[in-house]
């Protein structure tokens, strides 16, 4: 039997498929890419919602409003240093999912997570 | 199957479907469209992208104070930005990886308009479980006045809005997080971080968001016992939401915006009397929008589905568990939106969008949990709950579609037809002047719709402003009408094409025939598809 985050993450590549098979069936590459480009927008805020105790859709969800809010803001003042939004997106990108990554591999190996310690005072 | 893997599959077909359907006004010809703000947020975003840079003060076309005439926006904010970037700036991200112009734009805004079908899903699936959550979300893709505004070019709002399910879902977890003695402080953090989004994109839907939470925590607070309150988590929340919008408040709150006239303006109403709280949309007057159907029901629920929603308040009303009372209270929230004007600032019209949202995922209460259990009360086996269940549930798509979902349908893929819309004619004609007019060029762009004798053309102003916006949205270049620039622009451009396409060449004929006088002595810079665009002898 496989586990379920197996299955999750298959799911999560499954849906994007359907999502993919869309886009380009409606707008051809332009869709692709453009599914493409939501994808990498919304990567950096999942990988740092995955550090969090919460399910899958609730991840997915979050990710595209998070990066609205977090990521362009950033991508938005950076640009005026690099001169352009698209280094600067990349950046952004590159170094949030950098970090992540990092984080996420030390949550694997338990090393870290964030977790809640805060117990609620008794009413 | 587990529950989690049954979610992510929902929502993502939720996304597809919506792409399907929100799509429609452009799968077939993508010349841009819209309503008269439509261009303004087309061109925010496609003026960084063209020059992937972002933008701090606005560009000469958009800004401009010409020969001591204001033609632009640039008194919402000396000249800045005017809105936050954000919304915008993504739109710019989306043009640059997507290697097109036009169309990368537009699908930012079908995707993003339509994402109020996975944030209800996320909140009634928590509330009341996957069944009921995905036919909100499914029927909420036809939510029409959703599509209206959508359609008329107020994307930042409709996706604003879409936010607020998104906003109570984070808090009420937080909520529930205490009562469960294990309070997971990021859904509070999340709440700060989609209220400083909303900030961004549109300011108006915070107090859509945080109504309904204000009156639920109150009644949460009685209830349960439970003051949730944090001072560790409170502080954090507010250092996110102050670290996110502080350096954004100079844009929508700068010293001449657009905001602080709001608290001055007043809703359009026949009367402030008492007599306003005994009708549901109090007494707000169908201006502003002028669209006769978004003012009415009709098109978002049939008589067939009044009774479930009568089923559904019902059933929450008896039953008062928490989820329960959050769903009353955002109705209730939506009541005292539409009848206080001082908590919209003049702009309930808007607010009313938010009505389905409410309404909708109430009417899938009454059909899949609140009528099966009524009639369980005459003692029914499970087996037959059961089959009430999804017959009803079935039943109510059936009927949603038949009666509402086929006309919403069709307003997105009739939207905008032929002529109504930028034609290849003018798009190419504005790319030229993109690429050969200086910059800083005036261009007078005479109206097309002026020979009142040529009947189509007769009261048709909005279509003519809407395509001189895009015109200039299009080229980037400043382009008007007034008097000044008849007589002072630099350009001209002379626009038949649309006559031409509904009179031929007679129409034509006789059109040019008023324009001589404007570019007499004028050099012909570029001639086609019936669009010239001439220089004059200065």
């Amino acid at each position: 039997m496989p586990n379920s985050n197996f299955l999750k993450n298959w799911t999560i590549i499954l849906g994007l498929i359907i999502l993919l098979l869309v886009y380009a069936y409606l707008f051809k590459f332009t869709g692709v890419r453009f599914i493409f480009t939501i994808f990498i927008f919304a990567l950096p805020s999942y990988l740092i919602l995955n550090l969090f105790e919460l399910d899958e859709s609730e991840k997915i969800i979050f990710s595209f409003f998070v990066s609205i809010g977090i990521i362009s803001s950033s991508v938005y003042w950076l640009a005026f240093a690099t001169q352009s939004i698209r280094v600067a997106f990349l950046l952004v990108v590159i170094i949030v999912i950098a970090i992540a990554s990092a984080l996420n591999i030390l949550k694997a190996r338990k090393l870290f997570l964030f977790k809640e310690k805060h117990k609620p005072k008794e009413n | 199957m587990g529950s989690g893997i049954k979610d992510v599959l929902a929502v993502f077909l939720l996304v597809a479907i919506s792409a399907l359907i929100w799509t429609l006004p452009f799968q077939n010809n993508q010349y841009p469209y819209g309503d008269v703000d439509s261009s303004t947020h087309f061109t925010l975003g496609d003026y960084m992208g063209q020059n992937d840079k972002p933008v701090y003060f606005l560009p000469y076309y958009i800004n401009g104070t010409i020969r001591g005439v204001v033609v632009g926006y640039g008194w919402l904010n000396e000249g800045k930005l005017w809105y936050c970037p954000q919304y915008h700036l993504t739109e710019a991200i989306m043009q640059l990886f997507s290697a097109s112009r036009v169309l990368p734009i537009f699908l930012f805004f079908a995707f993003a308009s339509s994402l109020i079908a996975i944030t209800t899903y996320l909140l009634i699936r928590y509330l009341y479980g996957s069944l009921p959550a995905l036919i909100s979300g499914l029927i909420l893709i036809f939510s029409f006045r959703d599509i209206m505004w959508y359609l008329a070019g107020q994307y930042p709002q409709v996706l604003s809005f879409a936010i607020v399910p998104l906003v109570i879902y984070a808090v009420y977890r937080y909520m529930q997080s205490f009562k469960e003695k294990k309070p997971k402080s990021v859904y509070l953090y999340l709440a700060m971080i989609l209220i400083a989004a909303q900030f961004f994109i549109h300011p108006q839907a915070i107090i859509t968001s945080i109504l309904p939470l204000a009156i639920f925590s109150i009644i949460f607070i009685i209830r349960e016992k439970i003051f949730f309150i944090n001072i560790k988590h409170i502080v954090i929340s507010l250092i996110i939401l102050f670290v996110l919008v502080s350096s954004f408040l100079q844009f929508p709150l700068g010293k001449s915006s657009i905001y602080k006239d709001l608290s001055a303006m007043k809703e359009p109403r026949s009367s402030y009397g008492l007599d306003i709280f005994m009708k549901w949309y109090g007494a707000l007057e169908p201006v502003g929008f002028h669209n006769e159907d978004y003012w009415s029901t009709k098109r978002i629920y049939s008589n067939l589905m009044i009774p479930f929603i009568f089923f559904g308040a019902i059933y929450l009303v008896l039953r008062r568990k928490n989820q329960d009372l959050l769903i009353l209270s955002m109705l209730l929230s939506f009541y005292l939106l539409m009848h206080l004007s001082f908590l919209t600032a003049g702009r309930a019209e808007r607010l009313i969008e938010t009505e389905a949202h409410i309404i909708y995922p109430l009417m899938v209460i009454g059909a899949v949990i609140a009528v099966p259990n009524f009639i369980s009360i005459f003692k029914i086996s499970k087996e037959i709950k059961l089959m009430l269940k999804y017959g009803l549930a079935v039943a109510l798509v059936l009927i949603f579609i038949l009666t509402i979902g086929i006309n919403n349908y069709k307003t997105l893929k009739e939207a905008y037809p032929g002529l109504a819309r930028i034609t290849q004619a003018q798009y190419d004609a504005s790319e030229w002047m993109r690429t050969n007019l200086p910059e800083e060029a005036d261009i007078y762009i005479f109206r097309n719709d002026f020979p009142t004798q040529l009947p189509i053309f007769q009261n048709n102003f909005p279509t003519f402003y809407t395509k001189k916006k895009w015109i200039q949205a299009l080229s980037l270049r400043h382009v008007d009408w007034n008097s000044q620039d008849a007589t002072n622009s630099t350009y001209v451009i002379l626009d038949m094409s649309d006559i031409y396409a509904v009179y031929g060449q007679q129409g034509f004929n006789e059109a040019q025939k008023e324009t001589d006088s404007y570019i007499k002595n004028a050099t012909l810079l570029y001639d086609k598809n019936y669009v010239g665009v001439y220089k004059r002898a200065q």
